[in-house]
C-alpha cells in the first residue's frame, strides 16, 4: 500500500496546481439557493474588489459552460473533478509498464506490435467498444508482457484476452464479445479454454488492477476544462493518440502526456493558437516524437487505423493528418520568446484574467465545424514508400521488419460483416493510394 | 486453500458468502465464492468488483484482502463484518428504527465511504441496507461492488438497470443514462429515512409505481424541473404524472430532528443536479453542530448509547465537551468534521486552536492506491 503522507500530497499539488475554489466551495449549479450550510466566506483571504469581480465573472462563465454541456448530456462532475484528477495521476504512475523488460522478451519483437495493435483496433471498432477499452487493452497487454514471457504463437491470445478483460471492465454487457466470437475472430487458432485460461492468467499477473486512466479519459478531462475543444480537433487528437499505441517510443510516456501532446499537435495542425502554459517538457517530447514519426513514416501508418479515422463521423481526421504530412508539413517548435504570458501561471488564474480572449476562443471552437475541403484531392502523387524508406533511420531498428514474422490470424469474413448500419459508406479512397501503393488489390470498401 | 470454510452467511445473485478462518492468522474473514461459467470466463461483475475494491481502501469500505482464482471458482476474501444494516436494524432497533445517535453515526460513515468512492471516480450504484455491513465496533462499511463502475469526467452513459428499486433515484427511474454520483446520494437519503423510521421510505412494486411512491411524499416535480431534467438527460421520456403535493418530511418521520429533516431534504431532491454531494453532506449542521437544544430528542449519554463504541462517537462526545467549554455558542462556524484536506480544498487556513485532532478519518480518508 502506498504511504500517502502530507508531503507527497504537497508535491502533487505544486505540480498540478489546484483550481482556485469558488467562494462557495463547491460549484454545482444550484441556482440562487446557495445554502447557508456552505462556507459563507473565507476569513483568511483578503480580496480586492477586482479579484472578486474577476472571480465572479470566471465562475459565471464556467457555469454557463457547464449548463451548455449539460444540455448535450455531458455531466462534468464538477465537485470531484480535482480529486479525480489527482487520483488519475497517482493511478497512471502505478499502472505504467516497462519497455526495458519488454525488450527482453525472447521471441516477440517490437515490429510485431503494430500487427497486433492493428488487429485489435479492427475488432475493437467492429464490436463498437468504448474508446477507453482500446487503451486499457494495450495497457493490460503491456503490463502482462512486462512481466511474463510470451511466445509469438500466444501473442494474439494475450491480446484477445486483454481486450476481453478491458471490454468486461469498460463496456456494457451486451457489447462484450463472447468466447465463441473470439475463437472465430482468431480463426480457431486457439480454443475456448485457451481464452479462459489466458484471461485468468492475465488478471492474476496484473493483480486485477484495471483502474488505468486512459489517454481517452485524460483527453475528455482536458477538453471539458478551461477551453473546450471543437469536435474536429478532438477527432484528430484521438487519431494521434491511437497512433501512439503502435510504437515503442511512446510506451515510456504517461497517458496524460500522450493526451496533452496529441491535443497540442492536433491544435497546431488545425491552426489553433498554441497554449504554452499546457506544454510541459514531457508533452513537447511526445509531440516531437509524433511529429517525427509522421513526417518520416506517414506511409507506414496502420491501414486499419487510417481507414477507421477517415470516416466522416471522425471528421476524416486521418485523411487530414496524412495529407498534411505528405505535403511536408511539420510541427514548428516556436521559440518560447514571444510568450504572451508567464508560463508559470496556473490555469484558473489565467482564465479569470484573460476572460475576453477565452470567451472568443471557446465561441469559435464551438462554431468551428468547417468542412476541410475534401472535395479536391490535394497532392495525389506524392512519393510514397520510397520516400519513407529513405528516411528510415537506425534508431528505428525495433520497428524494422526482420525475418521473424508475426501475423495475427484474422477471420476477415466475420469482421467485415459486422457493423453495416453503423458505418456511413463514405470512406475516402483517395487518401489511400498515396498511402499504400502496393495495396492496389485491396477490396473496395463497401 | 489458506482458509477454512465455516458456515454459510448468505447467497447473492451470483455468489455465495461463507464465513471463513485464516489458517495462518486465525482471523475471521468472509469468503465470497463465485462459480465460473465455462462460457463467459470471469464475470464482468467480478472483474469490476475486484479491481475497484482493490483501489478503495477506506475504513468505511469493506476491505478486500485476497483473491483466489481457480478453474471452477473465484473466491474473494473480505474483511468480516457481523451483520448487514438491515439485520442490525431488526436486532437493535425499535421495530427497526435506530436511536438518533446511532443514525447519526451510521449516516456519517455511510456518507464518508460514499464520498471516498466518488473522489476515486467510482459509482457504487447499489447502496441499500443489505449492502452496508456493521462490525462489532459499530463501524459501517460499504460492501458489494458488483454493480459498481468507474466513471470518467465527464461522465459517460451507463445502463439504467441499476440500484435496487426502492433505492433507485427518480432520474434513473425516468430512464436517465447520464446519471452520476447523485444516484448514490439518493440511495443514501433513502437509507437515512429508513434508519430513522425502521421501514423503507419508498416501496414501489415496479418502476412506475416506485416513481409514484416517491412523488406522493416529495411531491410531483413542477414542469420547470421536469423540463430541466429532460434537457439534462435527453434520453428521458417525460410522461404526464398525477399532481401530488409535497408532504413535509416532519410528518412522514415525526421522530427526526429538524436538522435531520433538512439534510434529508437535500439528499432527496428530485432534480439530480440539486442533490447535495456526499462530501458536502458531511459538513451539514446535522453532523457538525453539537447537541441542539431544540432537537426533538435528547442525545443519549455515552453510557446509554447502545452499540457504537465506535470511536467516532467517542471523539464526538469529547469534541462536544471541548467545544461547549470554549465556544459555547456557535459550533457551526467551526465544523469539527472538516478534514484538513477539505480546508486545503477551500483555500482556507486550517483552524488550529482549540481543536482536538479530528479523528481517525484524517489519516484514513487520504488517497490509497491499491496494491
Amino acid at each position: 500500500m502506498k504511504d500517502i503522507t502530507s508531503s507527497s500530497k504537497n508535491v502533487r499539488t505544486s505540480v498540478y496546481p489546484r483550481k482556485r475554489p469558488s467562494p462557495h466551495g463547491i460549484s454545482k449549479s444550484r441556482g440562487q439557493n446557495d445554502s447557508p450550510l456552505l462556507y459563507s466566506s473565507h476569513p483568511n483571504i483578503r480580496k480586492s474588489p477586482r479579484n472578486v469581480k474577476a472571480e465572479q465573472m470566471a465562475r459565471k462563465q464556467r457555469e454557463a459552460q457547464i449548463s451548455a454541456l449539460r444540455r448535450e448530456g455531458i455531466y462534468l462532475e464538477e465537485e470531484y473533478r480535482e480529486e479525480i484528477r489527482r487520483y488519475m495521476h497517482e493511478m497512471e504512475q502505478y499502472t505504467m509498464c516497462s519497455a526495458q523488460s519488454m525488450d527482453q522478451q525472447p521471441e516477440i519483437r517490437w515490429h510485431m506490435r503494430p500487427c497486433l495493435v492493428d488487429f485489435l483496433v479492427e475488432i475493437h471498432f467492429n464490436f463498437r467498444l468504448r474508446p477507453e477499452t482500446l487503451y486499457l487493452t494495450l495497457n493490460i497487454i503491456d503490463r502482462y508482457v512486462s512481466r511474463r514471457i510470451v511466445y509469438v504463437k500466444h501473442y494474439q491470445l494475450v491480446g484477445c484476452a486483454a481486450l476481453w478483460i478491458a471490454a468486461k471492465f469498460e463496456d456494457a454487457k451486451e457489447r462484450v464479445p463472447s468466447v465463441q466470437d473470439l475463437v472465430q475472430i482468431c480463426r480457431d487458432t486457439y480454443d475456448e479454454s485457451a481464452f479462459i485460461q489466458m484471461e485468468q492468467h492475465v488478471l492474476s499477473t496484473i493483480q486485477w488492477t484495471l483502474g488505468h486512466p486512459t489517454a481517452e479519459a485524460w483527453l475528455r478531462l482536458i477538453c471539458c476544462g478551461a477551453t473546450p475543444e471543437g469536435t474536429r480537433v478532438q477527432h484528430i487528437t484521438r487519431f494521434l493518440m491511437e497512433i501512439t499505441l503502435f510504437y515503442r517510443e511512446f510506451v515510456f510516456y504517461t497517458p496524460s502526456a500522450i493526451a496533452q501532446a496529441s491535443l497540442t499537435l492536433a491544435r497546431y495542425l488545425c491552426g489553433r493558437p498554441r497554449q504554452f502554459y499546457e506544454e510541459t517538457d514531457e508533452c513537447l517530447e511526445v509531440v516531437e516524437l509524433l511529429d517525427t514519426r509522421l513526417s518520416k513514416h506517414v506511409n507506414d501508418l496502420s491501414e486499419t487505423l487510417v481507414k477507421k479515422y477517415s470516416y466522416a463521423f471522425y471528421s476524416k481526421a486521418s485523411t487530414f493528418v496524412v495529407q498534411y504530412y505528405l505535403q511536408g508539413g511539420r510541427f514548428a517548435r516556436q521559440p518560447l520568446v514571444s510568450l504572451p504570458m508567464t508560463p508559470i501561471r496556473s490555469k484558473s488564474s489565467r482564465s479569470s484574467i484573460t476572460t475576453p480572449t477565452s470567451v472568443s476562443t471557446c465561441g469559435s471552437d464551438y462554431s468551428d465545424y468547417m468542412p476541410m475541403t475534401p472535395t479536391s484531392p490535394i497532392a495525389p502523387s506524392l512519393p510514397s514508400d520510397d520516400y519513407a524508406s529513405t528516411f528510415m533511420m537506425d534508431s528505428d531498428k525495433e520497428n524494422y521488419p526482420s525475418n521473424a514474422t508475426f501475423e495475427p490470424a484474422i477471420n476477415k469474413q466475420r469482421i467485415d460483416c459486422a457493423p453495416e448500419q453503423y458505418l456511413p459508406h463514405d470512406f475516402v479512397a483517395y487518401g489511400r493510394p498515396a498511402l499504400h501503393n502496393y495495396n492496389m488489390s485491396s477490396p473496395a470498401v463497401a | 486453500m489458506n482458509y477454512v470454510q465455516l458456515e454459510k452467511l448468505g447467497e447473492g445473485t451470483y455468489a455465495t458468502v461463507y464465513k471463513g478462518r485464516s489458517r495462518t492468522t486465525n482471523e475471521i474473514v468472509a469468503l465470497k465464492e463465485i462459480h465460473l461459467d465455462a462460457e463467459e470466463g470471469t464475470p464482468s461483475t467480478a472483474i469490476r468488483e475486484i479491481s475497484l475494491m482493490k483501489e478503495l481502501k477506506h475504513v468505511n469500505i469493506v476491505r478486500l484482502y485476497d483473491v483466489i482464482h481457480t478453474e471452477t471458482k473465484l473466491v474473494l476474501i473480505f474483511e468480516y463484518c457481523d451483520r448487514d444494516l438491515k439485520k442490525y436494524m431488526d436486532a437493535h432497533g425499535e421495530r427497526g428504527a435506530l436511536d438518533p445517535a446511532t443514525v447519526r453515526s451510521f449516516m456519517y460513515q455511510l456518507l464518508k465511504g460514499t464520498a471516498f468512492c466518488h473522489e476515486n471516480r467510482v459509482l457504487h450504484r447499489d447502496l441499500k441496507p443489505q449492502n452496508l455491513l456493521i462490525n462489532k465496533k459499530g463501524e459501517l462499511k460499504i460492501g458489494d461492488f458488483g454493480l459498481a463502475r468507474a466513471f470518467g469526467v465527464p461522465v459517460n452513459t451507463f445502463s439504467n438497470e441499476v440500484v435496487t428499486l426502492w433505492y433507485r433515484a427518480p432520474d434513473v427511474l425516468l430512464g436517465s443514462r447520464t446519471y452520476s454520483t447523485s444516484i448514490d446520494v439518493w440511495s443514501c437519503g433513502c437509507i437515512f429515512a429508513e434508519m430513522i423510521s425502521g421501514v423503507p421510505l419508498f416501496r414501489g412494486r415496479d418502476n412506475q409505481d416506485q416513481l409514484l411512491h416517491i412523488m406522493r411524499i416529495i411531491g410531483s416535480p413542477d414542469d420547470r424541473t421536469l423540463r430541466k431534467i429532460s434537457a439534462d438527460s435527453p434520453e428521458i421520456v417525460i410522461k404526464q404524472f398525477p399532481r401530488y403535493p409535497k408532504i413535509p418530511f416532519q410528518q412522514v418521520l415525526p421522530k427526526a430532528s429538524p436538522q435531520a429533516i433538512d439534510l434529508l431534504e437535500r439528499l432527496l431532491q428530485f432534480d439530480p443536479s440539486k442533490r447535495i454531494t456526499a462530501a458536502e453532506a458531511l459538513t451539514h449542521p446535522y453532523f457538525t453542530s453539537s447537541v441542539n437544544p431544540n432537537a426533538g430528542y435528547s442525545v443519549p449519554t455515552p453510557t446509554s448509547m447502545p452499540p457504537p463504541a465506535y470511536n467516532y462517537g467517542a471523539q464526538q462526545q469529547q469534541q462536544q465537551q471541548q467545544q461547549q467549554i470554549q465556544q459555547p455558542t456557535n459550533s457551526y462556524q467551526n465544523p469539527m468534521h472538516m478534514q484538513p484536506a477539505m480546508y486545503q480544498q477551500m483555500g482556507q487556513v486550517q483552524p488550529q486552536p482549540n481543536m482536538p485532532p479530528a479523528g481517525n478519518y484524517q489519516y484514513q480518508a487520504g488517497f490509497h492506491a491499491g496494491r
